[in-house]
Order: structure tokens, then sequence, then C-alpha cells
């Protein structure tokens, strides 16, 4: 990530996940921190313009730290990151995290219900957790806000 | 009824774009075709995958059809999957449902609401005719012509 | 299709069709120009008017170009829109049906609600004057030198604005003057923020507009958003590309996606309540820092 001065927002990349239950959750939970618990501070970006190449996409993750966030292993949204513009500062896996939570119910990636509503609610709270983290390290700058 | 041809799955790719509502509309209306409509003949893949070169994802779709819709008119899910190497047989755009129902304009990202609902069950609905002519499949229509 | 010409007097309008083949309007489009067929009127297929535009050459420059699309998606306007040609008359199936209380069906085999329509369809192109407003050739105009930007970003959102040449209002639309003609269109900067254009509701052509009047409105997946003229004049002209091809706004707004041309009425008064190029691209860049995460919500 190239940074001249402080960036004052983050990026946060999310897979498209469109097969997998996961994806589905991992989408909904970064567009639920952007819209409601950072707004302002979070940027998503959008990951198939990131992968056209089109748009402002990836310049701006040169700029700013990015937090990638994966519904599975496969990892697009980090790899893709990695690929186009650096490092990340950090990622989820949220696959994994549903694992450490013990979740074992068959998930629906089209129909959301109260269990894949609460596990977005639980997913978006570890991205927050990040920008935070990101944020006490001096990472962004929030100018007093966020 | 004819018999099926083509008895290969038909990929049917949304954008998944993040940014806009009509994105979602996309979305759902490929889950619509590949759950409720056509779930024993078409399916869908990870945009992001196929376009990174995962193998196992352009395995599925080497031999078979796709068909993508695009959130808007930067075509992302139509040029990804044509830089994957796989050219869409088919190519929609929800922008162009959204002019023949003006009416049916979705709410939010997260929530495209009763209309966005709608627009999705049109698009879903021409998609799965799309499929049935690409799998060799007689329509309906015919009977009583 | 020239060879379906019968002894009867050729009527001076040329017909493009479009192809569709999987509704019951795209049908009816083909069938209304067979019907115009027979009356001598050539019609141009679109499908070979794709791979070999010079076949139909001599047909388009002799007569008024009437396109029939099937549905709103337009693709035979569209092709006219991509190849240059003034459209002097549309008919889209699916409205011209509506109208009539009678809706076109998904199946493409033509029901007899609505090929009982399709005489007076074509009879109806046949009488009329042209209705739709004149587009303006781009070679006819002074509109078609070279516009170069300057840009600056707002998180991941590049704006760019003309260097010269252009004159804003702070409702962010510009107009662009040559001598006593001006176009007029909305910035980069309003169709980022107001996302894709679906719909353009242009003006009526001759309509008096004086500055900051409504001169068209656009309607978008976001919201609806009326055009405020930067200058007063009388409206001339209509881009009917983007009528057709709304998107063209997002595409290329300084340019191609220009909407309405005017004979300026009082331009030096005008200027003095307008930014020039170097005033808008600050103005903006203020503007933009200030609204974006409101109006973007990142």
């Amino acid at each position: 990530m190239e940074m001249d001065a402080r960036p004052t927002k983050v990026g946060v990349l999310s897979c498209s996940g469109e097969s997998e239950a996961e994806g589905t959750i991992t989408r909904n939970a970064v567009r639920l921190v952007m819209e409601k618990y950072k707004p302002g501070l979070v940027v998503s970006l959008c990951l198939p313009l990131y992968l056209a190449g089109d748009g402002g996409e990836r310049d701006f993750a040169k700029k700013v730290p990015v937090i990638t966030v994966d519904g599975c292993e496969k990892s697009c949204a980090r790899l893709a990151t990695e690929k186009y513009s650096g490092e990340v500062e950090s990622y989820l896996d949220v696959r994994d995290l549903l694992k450490q939570w013990d979740v074992t119910d068959k998930l629906s990636r089209s129909h959301p219900g109260k269990l894949e509503e609460e596990l977005t609610e639980r997913v978006a709270q570890q991205i927050v957790k990040l920008v935070d983290h990101l944020i006490e390290e001096g990472k962004v700058d929030i100018g007093g806000e966020g | 009824m004819v018999e099926q041809t083509n008895s290969k799955k038909v990929y049917v790719i949304p954008c998944s774009g993040i940014g806009k509502p009509t994105a979602s509309v996309g979305r759902e209306a490929v889950y619509r075709v590949i759950e409720d409509k056509r779930p024993e003949c078409a399916d869908t893949i990870c945009l992001g995958l196929l376009t990174l070169g995962d193998e196992e994802t352009a395995a599925k779709v080497r031999n078979s059809d796709v068909i993508t819709i695009d959130g808007c008119a930067k075509d992302c899910a139509s040029k990804n999957v044509e830089a994957s190497g796989k050219p869409p047989i088919i190519s929609h755009r929800v922008h162009d449902y959204l002019k023949e129902h003006r009416d049916l304009k979705p709410e939010t990202v997260l929530d495209i609401g009763e209309p966005g609902k709608k627009l999705a069950e049109v698009i879903a609905e021409d998609i799965a005719e799309e499929i049935d002519q690409l799998q060799g499949k007689d329509t309906d229509h015919r009977e009583g012509e | 299709m020239a060879d379906n010409r019968t002894g009867k007097d050729p009527v001076e309008i040329v017909v493009l069709p479009c192809s569709g083949l999987d509704k019951e309007a795209g049908s009816a489009s083909r069938e209304i120009s067979l019907l115009l067929s027979e009356r001598g009127v050539p019609v141009v297929c679109p499908v070979l008017y794709q791979r070999s535009p010079k076949k139909y050459e001599k047909e388009l420059g002799a007569g008024r170009l009437v396109v029939i699309d099937g549905c709103k998606t337009g693709c035979a306007s569209k092709l006219a829109a991509e190849r240059g040609l003034k459209i002097a008359r549309k008919l889209t199936v699916t409205e011209a049906a509506k109208a009539l209380g009678v809706k076109a069906g998904k199946d493409p085999h033509l029901t007899e609600a609505l090929r009982e329509m399709l005489p007076s369809l074509a009879e109806e192109l046949l009488a009329s004057e042209p209705t739709a407003a004149p587009t303006v050739d781009g070679a006819e105009t002074a509109f078609s030198g070279a516009v170069g930007y300057r840009e600056f970003s707002v998180d991941k959102f590049l704006f760019r604005v003309p260097v010269s040449g252009f004159f804003f209002n702070e409702n962010d639309c510009w107009a662009r003057v040559e001598g006593v003609r001006a176009r007029v269109g909305v910035s980069d900067y309003v169709q980022q923020s107001a996302s894709d254009v679906i719909f353009f509701d242009p003006p009526a052509i001759g309509a008096e507009v004086s500055i900051f009047d409504e001169v068209g409105s656009l309607e978008t997946t976001k919201t609806a958003l009326d055009i405020i003229s930067p200058v007063s004049g009388k409206v001339t002209s209509v881009n009917q590309q983007v009528v057709e091809a709304p998107e063209l706004i997002n595409e290329d707004p300084y340019e191609r996606g220009w909407a309405v041309e005017l004979e300026l009425t009082d331009f030096e008064s005008d200027r003095e309540l307008l930014m020039d190029c170097p005033a808008y691209f600050d103005y903006l860049k203020q503007k933009a820092e200030r609204e974006h995460d409101e109006l973007y919500g990142g």
C-alpha cells in the first residue's frame, strides 16, 4: 500500500460468493459495516469491478489499508488484492470463522433467515474490530471520528 | 415433448456488485433460476474464482454455456467471463429490464424490496426460457398452435 | 429487401426493424416491416446491416429512417444510433400495443389481438410526418472539437471536468457554447452520484428556456432529477442517441452524452452567473469532498 499522508478511509473488499452461503453472509456483512457501523470511514470495494479493472478500485486500494473478507478458503478477495494492489492489512475467512463458532447448520445462500442474519451481524462485528485495530495502530486518520 | 439434446448444465452468473441495488437484483434472479425454476439444469459459479483462474471452476464452465446478468453498464460479469476465455452465450443487463418495468425499481443493496423481487422474477423467467432453448427443450407455447 | 418493391409509388421512408425472435413484439416488428415492404418501402435487415453496412447505403441515403422496435430494449434504435443514423420516426410495438389495451406476450407467435393492429400501425408510419426530435449530425455542428480533462479523486471515485469551453451552474449542469448555439448536459459528478441513467425525457423542440429552467429530466436507478439549463435559449434539437441509450450519459457525460441543443438568446448575461471550467473544478472538488460520504455512504 502506497501512502503519503495517513489515509482517512479503510477499504474493505468482499468476495462475491454467489455459489456459497458464506459468500452471501460475507457480502451482506461488509455492506452492513459500511452502511451502519462505520459509515464514511469504510469504503466497500466492488470485486467484479476490481477484477475487470474498471473504475478506480485498484488505485484506491493502493492508497488505503485494505481488509479482505472471503467466504471460503479460496480467498478470491485477498488474492485479487494481492495481485492488483498489494498486500492486505488483514483478512477474514468466514467459513473458518463459522467453524470456530461451531456453526454446523446448513445455511442458505439465497434466502437468508434468522440464523444467517445473526451470523452476518457477528461477521460484521469482526470486521469492525479489524477496522478499530487499524485506527488504534494509527494506520488510518479518523480525525476524531469513527 | 422433444427430448433434451444438451444435458450439460447452463451456468448463470451475476456480477454480484456490492455497490448497486440492481446488482442485488441480478443475484436474486440467478438464485431464482438455479434453485426454483431450473435446478436440474442450471447452476452458478463464483465469478471471482473464474476470473482468478481457479481450475475447478474453469473446468465446470469449459464445456457448458454461460449466461451473465450485469447490474450496470460496466458489464463486469460479461467482461470477466469473457476474459476467462469463455464468452457468455447470452448477456443480460438489469437496466434493460428496468427500462421496460419502470415501476420495479429495487430499493437498497441489502434489501431490494418487493419491486426488486418482482424485477428479479421477470428476469429469472426470461433466463429460464433461454436455458430451455439452449438445452433444446420444446416449450409449452407450441401446444395449441 | 428492396426486391420486394411493387410497382406502386415508393414512399420516401426506409424501415429498420428489430430482429426480435424471442417475443411476440419482435414478430410484430417484422410483420409491420413486411406490410410496409409490400407498399414499396425499403426494409433494412438489421442483421445484414450489422455485417455489411454498405449494402444499405443507397436506401438509407434516399429516405427518412423509420425504426421499429419490438420492445423498449430498443435494439433497432440502438443500432441506428451506433451508426449515426438520423431517426425520423420511431415505433415501439409494446408501447403502441399497450396504448390500445393489448399486451404483447412472450410467445413469438402473433396473437389475433396484436395481428389486427398491425395494418393500422403500418399506415400510421406511412402517413405521418417525422415526430422525433431532429438529431444533430456531428459532422454538421461545431461541437466536434476534442475535449481535454482535469481529474480529481475522492475515495475510489474519479471525477472529470473539462479544461475549457464549458460553463457550469451550481446544479452541476454544463453548457458548451459555440457561437450562438450551446449544448447542455450533466457533469461527470452528477452521473456518478445519481447512478445509472435509465430514462431521458427530453424537452419539446422549440421550447423557450430561461437560465435555470428545467430542460429535460433524467431517471436513474437511484433517483429522478431535472437538467437545469445553464443558459437561456430555444431548444433546437435533442440528442436522440441519448433518448435511445441513456447510459451514454454515464459513459461519456461531456461529449456523446449531451442532452439538448439550444439557440442562445442572451449568453453574455447568462455567463455572469456561471462558472468556467477552472472555477467549477475548484467548486466541485470542495463539494465532492464534503458531500461524498453523505451521497455515497462509502
